[in-house]
């Protein structure tokens, strides 16, 4: 029998000893500790995992990052050509006021460090922190809740429209060494307040870095909020994230996420709709190639009446690497006239690449209308004989169907700049142009 | 309460119809597990010595796993040393005629409407009665004899035929494939088997009817259908039991095995008793049952009505081997007051230029659970595999579920998998339209319920489709969401 490696908990455990809670207070700690220390990491026979292998992780020896240049001004590459935003960068799970660019109009937003929310705002941090209890989601999360040391907290009280986005920039740096890296989010939309995110994930070195992400969103009455997540950390870099969504009554939120680097991306969203007429639409695309793995893991618990969900993911898999999709629509008894839906579509390019698709419905309530698709194969034959027939080149042809394939999902985007942008990096990598940087994308037009 | 509400009463509070118990003496086995007692079987069925070898391997293998319990389903562990592992009329004679045949067996098949007497000509079906575990009477063996077609009881293929149950059992469905198939194998005490000689069209349904009789036995039968090159057979299988208060347990193995440019329709219409209105007793159906489209050309269809019991676990499945096979998977679900079934199918595509087909229509009423969950996994050799899968759930009334569970997993580029499923209730414009024409509400729901299914019970053979929509009818008549 051959000998499967297990990612163990003790090595991850190890680096902590003796470190206390930076955010976590002592009882959500204990409770993080006492998750962690009944449970496993998952392995692929846990379900939820069963497509996605963390065996690679045990090639590595993580450690915590040593912050030596705390201080240091990163090339302002990374930046949104055309978009004028507010500026909030983490460095490896610390907040960097050096690398910000936050002056807030209006005194009663905060846009900041959730160590320094914690101090200064703790009835709002008391208030809203880890009150997800997505600790017990799995152990990544719960050693967040214990562990974490900083992150980004974003507070917009009632009936705010914040007119200029906000882009959180997250840097990892493993130069030298393999760093265990771990953001801790909360963000909290007031009543009919109004906001653009993007939160986009980068590496500032070529070695392999363990982030581990968790995130909790409020959203409360009639609140607007557009989330872009776009994931540009770089080759050997595996990225945990796990975001967890609180909808009330009325409130609409819209995710997009951008899967197009990273060598194992595990992106897991959880959205409770607690009040009625909620909309949701989680939106989708992932480029994978060589040996990469991205799992996309949502789950939407309809627990209100009248609310609508959508779920739109699109993949394009290149070489060896593979793509998991797992969408569970809930429909808790009595939330009546649902409506939800889910699709899942992908390409694959070679005989090497793998798709696992798992569109799930669990419904507990008569009147609703909920209804999934997946497909997984190859572009339409006809439609490509078609523009041949037209004098275009078959590279050209097959070119043009993949942007278009995935089109569908930029054109959710409602944030002009970065959707231009991606549809500049999605020409570029279809086209095969390296993306040039430090293999992660630099997020200007330039480059 | 509106003439809606009392319909939905009526048809709630119906009790099961066939629910009656043959009073025959048993010959039963004292309870519990164990070696001996998988000897015993064995020996009783004055089996060879490798089915005996076989069977300790399976229990050996069932004592070390455990009980799955991955499907979306709540009920009791079953006792498995409380159960009796055998039982048998006493005294089996091989009849030659129907008069010698004891009477109360033939007014159980009368009840149930078996075509066993003048019928058996009319209707055409070859039937191997199973009364609990042992066959009663084999008809049509003559006409079958003369094409070579060979259709008797397991246990009687195993003494007279050992050549092909050694090359097969087992080959689909393995002892240690799982928990239930590992029992099944230790201590199966009947079922049918069929052998359909090359080319040969098999000219009538073969058709068993299985019953459990007894309090407290477990049932446990093991079917074997093999058609050879070039022919074709369609195999039917239907199932009901009398009323009992303690939950029964089958746990059948279904085996079928194509070779080149062979053709087998597998059809089953399953009215096991679902337990009463409060959910107490009925039977626990966990099943395997899987094909392998071994030869090139060849090609499986699985036709599968599920209105009864209390728990269902049933994944009739196919293995597409041969280059160009094909396989279809057609199945209707009903569940109603605490009926929990979980089932759907698997479609394992290794040969090239493979297709499947999934058509799967899920209704569930009361206070029931009825989920989906299948497989379609294109291996990296399917080259051009094509599969299409619809799964489409209805519900009637606010305290029912119904759960869609697919997994795809496609690792060849030139495959092409598609899924779509949708769960909603009837339309209130689709019931208006009827009234518009005017249906009154009652028959609306059942004209657009019959269509719902429609798709599937098409696909049965005649005298199925008519027993299947006469079973539909029963529990949806009158259910007006």
């Amino acid at each position: 029998m051959t000998q499967h490696k297990v990612l163990s908990k003790q090595d991850l455990l190890s680096l902590f000893e003796g470190k206390k809670s930076f955010i976590s207070d002592i009882d959500s700690h204990k409770k993080a500790l006492d998750y962690i220390n009944a449970n496993e990491f998952p392995t692929n026979k846990t379900e939820a995992w069963k497509n996605s292998n963390l065996n690679q992780l045990t090639k590595h020896k993580f450690c915590l990052p040593e912050n030596k240049n705390e201080n240091e001004v990163l090339e302002d590459t990374f930046a949104v050509f055309n978009m004028q935003p507010y500026k909030i960068s983490i460095i490896n799970g610390k907040y960097s006021p050096e690398n910000s660019d936050l002056k807030l109009e209006n005194s009663k937003i905060f846009i900041g460090s959730l160590k320094e929310a914690k101090e200064k705002h703790s009835d709002l941090f008391n208030k809203y922190y880890n009150k997800t209890e997505s600790y017990k989601d799995n152990v990544f999360a719960s050693l967040n809740t214990a562990f974490a040391e900083d992150g980004v907290f974003i507070y917009l009280p009632d009936n705010i429209v914040l007119e200029k986005p906000i882009h959180v920039l997250f840097f990892s740096n493993g130069r030298e060494q393999k760093a265990f890296i771990q953001n801790r989010n909360l963000v909290v939309i007031g009543n009919n307040s109004f906001a653009d995110i993007l939160i986009s994930y980068h590496s500032v070195s070529f070695d392999s870095v363990l982030t581990n992400v968790v995130s909790e969103v409020f959203l409360e009455e009639n609140s607007n909020l557009n989330l872009n997540v776009f994931q540009g950390e770089g080759e050997g870099t595996f990225h945990i994230n796990n975001t967890h969504f609180i909808q009330q009554k009325g409130s609409n939120l819209t995710t997009n996420s951008a899967i197009m680097c990273g060598e194992f991306v595990r992106n897991d969203l959880i959205v409770d709709l607690l009040g009625e007429y909620c909309n949701t639409s989680l939106n989708g695309f992932y480029l994978s190639e060589k040996e990469q793995h991205f799992d996309n893991y949502i789950k939407v618990n309809h627990l209100s009446a009248n609310c609508n969900s959508n779920q739109l993911y699109k993949g394009i898999l290149d070489n060896k690497s593979s793509a998991s999709f797992f969408g569970k629509v809930f429909v808790a008894r009595d939330s009546q006239k649902t409506d939800a839906n889910q699709s899942n579509k992908n390409i694959l390019l070679t005989d090497n690449a793998k798709v696992f698709s798992k569109p799930q419905l669990e419904i507990y309530a008569d009147d609703v209308s909920c209804s999934h698709g997946s497909t997984t194969g190859q572009l339409d034959k006809e439609a490509l004989f078609y523009l041949r027939s037209r004098g275009i080149s078959e590279r050209n042809a097959k070119t043009l169907m993949l942007y278009a394939f995935i089109s569908d999902v930029i054109n959710q985007i409602n944030l002009t700049p970065y959707k231009e942008l991606l549809y500049f990096l999605l020409n570029k990598r279809l086209k095969g142009d390296k993306i040039e940087g430090l293999c992660s994308i630099k997020i200007c037009p330039s480059c | 309460m509106s003439k809606d509400e009392h319909l939905i009463n009526d048809i709630k509070n119906k009790e099961y119809e066939a629910g009656f118990v043959t009073d025959i003496e048993m010959d039963v086995f004292p309870k519990g597990l164990n070696e001996d007692i998988v000897r015993k079987i064995s020996a009783k069925k004055n089996e060879p010595e490798f089915m005996v070898n076989y069977r300790l391997k399976a229990y050996r293998y069932w004592l070390q796993s455990t009980q799955p319990e991955w499907a979306n389903l709540k009920f009791d562990k079953p006792k498995y040393q409380e159960l009796s592992y055998y039982a048998a009329p006493k005294n089996t004679p091989k009849y030659n005629s129907l008069d010698e045949v004891d009477p109360e067996i033939l007014e159980t098949f009368k009840k149930l409407g078996v075509p066993l007497e003048e019928q058996k000509f009319l209707s055409g079906v070859a039937v191997d009665a199973v009364i609990d575990s042992v066959s009663v009477h084999t008809t049509f063996q003559e006409t079958l004899k003369e094409l070579g077609i060979i259709f008797c009881s397991i246990s009687e293929a195993i003494r007279e035929h050992s050549e092909l149950v050694k090359k097969y059992m087992g080959s689909v469905v393995p002892y240690n494939d799982n928990y239930f198939a590992s029992l099944n194998a230790a201590v199966f005490t009947d079922g049918s088997f069929a052998y359909i000689p090359k080319g040969v069209r098999c000219p009538v349904e073969l058709s068993t009817y299985f019953r459990i009789n007894q309090a407290n036995t477990g049932q446990f039968e093991r079917t074997l259908v093999i058609a050879d090159e070039g022919s074709y057979v369609s195999y039917l299988e239907g199932c009901t039991a009398p009323q009992r208060d303690e939950n029964q347990l089958h746990a059948a193995v279904v085996e079928l095995i194509a070779l080149k440019d062979a053709e087998i329709k597998y059809s089953t219409v399953q009215n096991w008793y679902p337990g009463d209105k409060e959910g107490k007793g009925g039977i626990y159906n966990f099943v395997t049952k899987r094909g392998i489209c071994k030869g090139d050309n060849s090609k499986i269809s699985w036709t599968q009505v599920e209105t009864g019991s209390a728990v269902t676990w049933k994944y009739p499945s196919t293995i597409l081997k041969g280059d160009n096979s094909v396989s279809e998977f057609y199945s209707v679900a009903v569940t109603n007051h605490y009926q929990q079934a979980d089932t759907g199918t698997k479609m394992i595509h290794l040969g090239k230029n493979t297709k499947s087909t999934i058509i799967s229509k899920g209704i569930s009423l009361g206070k029931s659970n009825n989920s989906y969950r299948g497989m379609v996994d294109i291996k990296k050799s399917a080259q051009n595999a094509r599969n299409f899968s619809q799964c489409d759930s209805l519900l009637i009334g606010s305290t029912c579920g119904a759960h869609t569970f697919p997994y795809i997993n496609s690792e060849n580029s030139s495959a092409i998998v598609e899924h779509e499923a949708t769960t909603s209730k009837i339309a209130e414009d689709q019931i208006f339209y009827c009234n518009q024409r005017g249906l009154d509400t009652e028959n609306a729901v059942s004209l657009i319920v019959n269509g719902f299914a429609k798709e599937v019970l098409n696909k049965l053979p005649m005298e199925f489709a008519t027993e299947a929509q006469k079973l539909l009818a029963l529990t949806m008549e009158g259910s007006v969401g």
